[in-house]
């Protein structure tokens, strides 16, 4: 079955934070390159924490995952970090990793290329968010505002490498030496370390008993 | 409007005049390709991937990208469960003999390049799975960079890794890199109240209402594009690194990079880098 793509991405800030420029082409540069059915792309004011979030979890508790973020397979998302988004109006404009439950709708995948979404601790701080989530990409550290590397990735995704590869190289491509990429994969009771996007649709890991978070250079 | 603006006091490396540097268009090379695969003993068909050359094995992959002079192996694709491995080099000198011992071998060391640091990779698992380490340090990644006339070459574009096992073995490298030839010409470099006034007039800054931004560290170097790119000249520029704070977002960094040098038209469109990464007028990206 046909995988479902979804984007979300920021460069208006509207001063919550510095703007961005390049998140628009970074993110639909993944969209338009990675093979899937393209069910959405919110940009700047239309991208909410909401589509990110469970409804009830949190505080505020506004969540409207089941129809965005966790209603494709993978999302990827494109902004400050670890996910701010430009407008507050909706929830609190910051998509929590506590307020965050996907895969018990249909997200496997998470993409948060953003600046240390994964510093500190990867496994501890995420592991709210893996309801059925196999895996998740994202940075360690600072990283700057490329325009292409979601087009990178989604290149290496569809010519059929381990997924975790695909990230390390598109982040190797487009980051200098001192930047650190990480990825958290479920270990127990499914691996999804050799989970391939080419693959058939794989089942959701609902309660992963122990993640595994992977960092490394750029 | 409260915002306050926090400039480092030196940038590093600031110079008055940088020569500039050429970055000739490269021709798709298969014979090197060739040379490259004996020397990494990949052993497959080449394929065209559009923006690389690449031979695929079971276990491992060789890139060579049209672009640039950059290659790419990598034989960490062995899907052992090597998260439960812990390295067993700690040293950092002996790492780094290691990586300057496989790097001599194959060719790949290059007098413009020295060694800049070492990360670790990590693996951090949670769970009850007793059998597994909590946090683990499961290979090195040491790293070189490149400098030409005494400045740093900064972006993804030009830069050296080695990666070592937890058994010690090499099992992947990259040289990222594009020839370069002086181009006979070198430019005046903005003034350091120059450069301050450019970035405190940036836009991405102008809706920030309260709350300060703080540059953490400046340096001069020369931007390079991703090895897939076409880059016409290396840039001058002045790389900053640091953290927004507003009321809403404690804090959020930043790694921009502001042009260094006047240019004209023609160079905008000579020079190859200022089309994608710095629109017009617009000197930060």
């Amino acid at each position: 079955m046909a995988k479902r793509i979804g984007i979300e991405w920021v460069n208006d800030y509207h001063g919550r934070a510095d703007d961005l420029k390049n998140n628009d082409n970074n993110a639909k540069g993944f969209y338009n390159k990675l093979s899937g059915i393209k069910q959405f792309n919110f940009g700047n004011d239309n991208a909410w924490d909401t589509d990110f979030e469970q409804q009830g979890v949190g505080n505020p508790p506004s969540g409207g995952d089941t129809s965005y973020a966790d209603n494709v397979d993978i999302v990827f998302f494109s902004g400050h970090g670890w996910l701010y988004f430009g407008v507050a109006n909706h929830d609190n404009g910051d998509a929590a990793p506590s307020e965050m439950a996907l895969g018990n709708g249909k997200c496997r995948y998470l993409v948060v290329d953003s600046c240390e979404a994964m510093s500190d601790s990867g496994t501890s701080r995420w592991k709210p968010t893996f309801k059925g989530l196999r895996a998740m990409f994202a940075f360690v550290t600072n990283t700057s505002d490329s325009d292409d590397r979601g087009e990178k990735f989604a290149k290496y995704l569809n010519a059929g490498h381990y997924m975790d590869d695909a990230w390390k190289w598109a982040c190797q491509e487009t980051e200098g030496g001192s930047c650190v990429w990480g990825y958290i994969h479920t270990l127990s009771p499914v691996s999804s370390w050799n989970d391939k996007w080419t693959d058939p649709s794989p089942a959701a890991v609902s309660n992963p008993t122990s993640l595994c978070f992977h960092s490394g250079a750029c | 409007m409260s915002i306050s603006l926090e400039f480092p006091r030196k940038i590093e490396g600031h110079v008055e005049q940088v020569p500039m540097f050429l970055t000739p268009i490269r021709e798709p090379d298969l014979k090197q390709m060739q040379v490259l695969a004996r020397v990494f003993k990949m052993k497959g068909d080449v394929i065209d991937e559009g923006d690389l050359y690449s031979i695929r094995t079971q276990d491992a992959i060789l890139h060579q990208f049209h672009a640039s002079d950059s290659i790419r192996w990598d034989s960490g694709m062995k899907r052992s469960e090597h998260y439960k491995e812990v390295l067993k080099i700690t040293d950092l000198k002996e790492l780094q003999a290691i990586a300057d011992r496989f790097l001599g071998a194959n060719k790949l060391l290059d007098k413009r390049a020295s060694f800049s640091h070492i990360i670790f990779g990590k693996a951090e698992t949670s769970g009850p799975a007793s059998d597994i380490s909590k946090n683990v340090n499961t290979c090195a990644y040491v790293n070189y960079t490149y400098s030409l006339a005494g400045l740093p070459l900064l972006g993804p574009g030009a830069k050296i890794q080695v990666i070592i096992g937890f058994d010690g073995n090499v099992v992947g490298c990259y040289r990222f890199w594009r020839e370069v030839k002086e181009g006979g010409l070198s430019k005046k470099v903005l003034s350091s109240p120059d450069i301050q006034k450019i970035f405190r007039e940036n836009p991405a800054f102008a809706q920030i209402k309260s709350g300060k931004v703080v540059v953490e560290m400046a340096r001069l170097g020369y931007m390079t594009l991703p090895p897939s790119d076409v880059q016409g000249a290396l840039i001058p520029v002045i790389e900053l690194r640091g953290f927004v704070s507003t009321p809403e977002i404690k804090r959020t960094g930043f790694i921009r990079s502001l042009v260094a040098i006047d240019y004209t038209e023609e160079e905008l469109k000579r020079y190859n880098v200022f089309n994608k990464h710095f629109s017009g007028s617009c000197r930060i990206m």
